[in-house]
């Protein structure tokens, strides 16, 4: 009994080793093949972004104005080179996370107001700290510079903590929204009006803290009945490294006589005079767990209504379900408004697919309503033709290739390291495989990129993610893919059973190594090949074949070794 | 026991100074860069000192050490010398990796003081993450005891190829682990896991391998 109970210590200890070393350097040659399809992408891609142009939101007298020359747009791109592809890695994401901003301190808002303003917020407490340094110009022509320390609670603001501010209980991050000024006294006034906003889970309410005021406004309870889970507020975006969308506002050309005092303007056109707020003006945009995008009022807190979803972003197989914010890369809301009045007027949404391939583009207008969606993509490539007269010359493809296909298959060279990626993701071995396809769907989307066992950013991973087919053509179309994976494992499970026959192996145990083969492949092979080191073997002298030496039969034949007959000495000892 | 750690100690006497030398090195680089330099540089201090004592782990301390350890008792015979007396191979073993347990502690402990020193110096002005250093340092700690682990594994053969080749490829794969999860809760878990796989392993190998 302690003889197995020692053997199967010994496995299994030698599995995970084969199998935590194996998935690194796999690890390494999938990022190696990613940085290269993503490099390529970048390089010779004539551009991956999406643009939708009118953005459809401007009241038709804006848009259809007679000096416009060029409409407003929502612009996206993805971030696709090398270096930026080494940012998904986990050390990159582990900093990031434990910045003053970062989900880990839980710091809800933090700008520069002529100085600097730190807020985060106590868990023990329940407090958020506030503290600022407030700078003043004196008569003398001297900076003054005044810190400040204040605590908000629910029930208001003081420069002590104090049991009658109450406690926050899992209050919900506000991000700084942009902020867009013309002159330092405009920029003020904007930094004046940012007060954090935030959202208490527990509480079930929205909180505005005025620390100039000193003073916190609670928003009406929201109903229990009422499926709200928000998870960002302010500005909505995240992975801000990886993508970026932009709001163009209708440009009008210059005139000729006008272009000199126009020096600032280096191209032709320049913004028309209406001017435009990305923060939502009168409401603060809410991002909920369901992928769900709602607009609070920043007086009343009171839930305005809905403006717009996180669109769906096609990978390698197509549209997957509708995401939430865990399931996407990155992703940015650009709210847009008119100034002064603030009155909203849409929102452009931009998501990026969990592979980081695709990007999608979707407006909402100011009722929440889809008006258009786009897609990044490829141009096409530099191909050579003929012309009429039989000269060559270079042409560029017009079909736009989506771009989670293209940066597979579309550029040269990347066949080869697409296929050199998913036979590497086939040595990963049938049973993690067939675990990535079923919990494809359940993973934060960065943390696949750094993913050693469950690689669910993997083609089997996508299939798993594919919506609108059947769940028994889905399964059975991803253990196709796999078919490598599944192919070597049966090879190495023969060779295994081959092996075991060899060296004499118990039928138990022999079941258990082809079992740990054909789930896991390479790595239960290399697992079994470590355990059993090579036997002394002999010819057997009754069936001819090998057999182990520390044995008592042979395990082939069962025969026992054959004893010399002894026969009696014919000499004896006697006493004389 | 004592005096089999004692003795695995004097063996391998040049890694411990080399720690030591080391440890010292990299602390006063710490104190240098954390207390004299800029007071906004707290990530600049904790990546000098994330990649300055990773490096030197990979480099110089643990492959070596238990490469070293088990290759010259294998070739050797130290353990069959020394099962002639009363002591056990688990007690050898044990002995071994406690030797390297220690080591690892020589070369971390003062630069971890160091680095949270100086950040509980500026954790009053800033808000820092409270966890930086146990994080940082304890997986830090994990990866070079599972290189050691992996020399041990690795060193315990006749050839020589696999000892010296092998445990630093698969070195610098299990080192890049960090690197790939990040020093968070989660790679500290698999690498305890990884440690005390490749230890159970090593061990029953070192504890049924003939003395031949």
């Amino acid at each position: 009994m302690k003889d197995l109970t020692y053997k199967l210590l010994k496995s299994f200890a030698a599995s995970f080793v084969v199998l935590l070393l194996l998935s690194a350097a796999l690890f390494w040659g999938r990022f190696y093949c990613d940085g290269y399809l993503y490099g390529r992408m970048a390089q010779e891609s004539t551009y991956k972004g999406a643009t939708i142009s009118p953005s459809g939101i401007l009241p038709a007298e804006i848009e259809n104005d007679p000096n416009v020359v060029i409409a407003s747009e929502f612009q996206a791109y993805i971030e696709l080179d090398s270096v930026v592809i080494a940012t998904r890695l986990g050390i990159f994401d582990y900093f990031k996370q434990r910045m003053p901003e970062g989900r880990f301190m839980m710091s809800f808002f933090e700008y520069v107001n002529m100085g600097e303003t730190v807020l985060h917020f106590d868990k023990n407490s329940g407090l958020i700290f506030y503290e600022s340094v407030k700078v003043k110009d004196t008569d003398d022509n001297k900076i003054e510079r005044q810190k400040i320390k204040l605590f908000a609670g629910p029930g208001g603001v003081s420069e002590k903590p104090a049991k009658e501010l109450g406690r926050f209980y899992s209050p919900v991050r506000m991000q700084k929204e942009p902020i867009i000024y013309h002159s330092r006294a405009e920029m003020q006034t904007e930094y004046d009006r940012a007060v954090p906003i935030t959202y208490d889970k527990k509480l079930r309410r929205f909180f505005k803290i005025d620390f100039d005021k000193r003073d916190v406004t609670k928003g009406p309870e929201i109903d229990k009945s009422i499926n709200f889970r928000p998870v960002q507020i302010g500005r909505l975006r995240k992975g801000e490294f990886l993508s970026g969308l932009w709001w163009n506002e209708p440009k009008i050309e210059i005139k000729e006589e006008d272009k000199e005092a126009e020096k600032g303007y280096w191209t032709r056109h320049k913004p028309i005079e209406i001017r435009f707020h990305t923060p939502a003006g009168p409401y603060v945009p809410v991002l909920d767990e369901r992928g769900l995008i709602f607009l609070v009022d920043r007086e009343t807190l009171e839930i305005a209504g809905e403006a717009g979803y996180l669109p769906a972003p096609m990978s390698f197989f197509g549209s997957g379900n509708s995401p939430r914010p865990k399931d996407l890369l990155a992703f940015e809301i650009e709210p847009v408004a008119i100034m002064p009045d603030g009155e909203y007027l849409g929102m452009g949404v931009a998501a990026l697919s969990r592979d980081g391939a695709l990007m999608t583009v979707a407006v909402f207008d100011k009722e929440g309503k889809l008006i258009e969606k786009g897609y990044t993509g490829v141009d096409g490539h530099l191909y050579m033709g003929y012309t009429t007269d039989g000269t060559v010359a270079y042409h560029r493809l017009k079909i736009k290739t989506d771009s989670s296909k293209a940066v597979f298959w579309g550029l040269p060279g990347s066949p080869l390291a697409t296929v050199l990626r998913y036979l590497l993701e086939n040595l990963q071995g049938p049973a993690l495989n067939i675990a990535t396809f079923f919990t494809a769907d359940s993973f934060e989307a960065s943390s696949g990129h750094r993913a050693l066992f469950l690689v669910t950013n993997s083609f089997i991973g996508m299939k798993g993610r594919q919506a609108g087919v059947s769940f028994s053509w889905k399964f059975f179309s991803g253990l196709l893919l796999i078919a490598p994976s599944i192919i070597l494992s049966i090879l190495l499970a023969w060779s295994v059973k081959k092996d075991a026959l060899t060296r004499g192996l118990s039928k138990k145990e022999k079941l258990c190594w082809i079992a740990g083969v054909l789930c896991f492949g390479l790595a239960g092979y290399i697992s079994y090949r470590l355990c059993h080191q090579a036997a002394d073997l002999v010819n057997c002298r009754n069936c001819g074949m090998s057999r182990r030496v520390d044995m008592d039969v042979c395990h082939r034949c069962g025969s026992r070794w054959l004893v010399p007959e002894l026969e009696d000495p014919v000499w004896r000892v006697r006493d004389s | 026991m004592y005096t089999l750690i004692k003795r695995e100690i004097e063996d391998h006497i040049v890694y411990f100074l080399g720690a030591l030398i080391l440890s010292l090195f990299f602390t006063g680089l710490i104190i240098a860069r954390g207390f004299g330099g800029e007071p906004g540089e707290i990530l600049g201090v904790i990546l000098a000192a994330l990649g300055i004592t990773f490096l030197a782990i990979a480099t110089l301390g643990a492959c070596a050490l238990g490469t070293s350890q088990m290759h010259t008792d294998r070739n050797k015979k130290i353990s069959a010398f020394l099962s002639t007396l009363p002591v056990s191979r688990n007690q050898i073993f044990a002995a071994r990796v406690i030797s390297g347990l220690l080591a690892l502690l020589v070369l971390l402990a003062a630069p971890a003081t160091a680095v949270e020193t100086f950040l509980s110096t500026i954790r009053q002005e800033q808000p820092i993450y409270q966890y930086f250093t146990i994080e940082i340092f304890s997986a830090i700690y994990l990866v070079g005891l599972g290189i050691y682990c992996t020399g041990l594994m690795c060193g315990f053969s006749s050839s020589k190829i696999v000892p010296t080749l092998g445990s630093l490829v698969l070195s610098v794969v299990l080192m890049t682990i960090i690197l790939i999860k990040g020093p968070g809760i989660e790679t500290s878990i698999i690498l305890l896991i990884y440690v005390s796989a490749s230890l159970a392993y090593t061990w029953r190998k070192f504890n049924t391998t003939p003395f031949i």
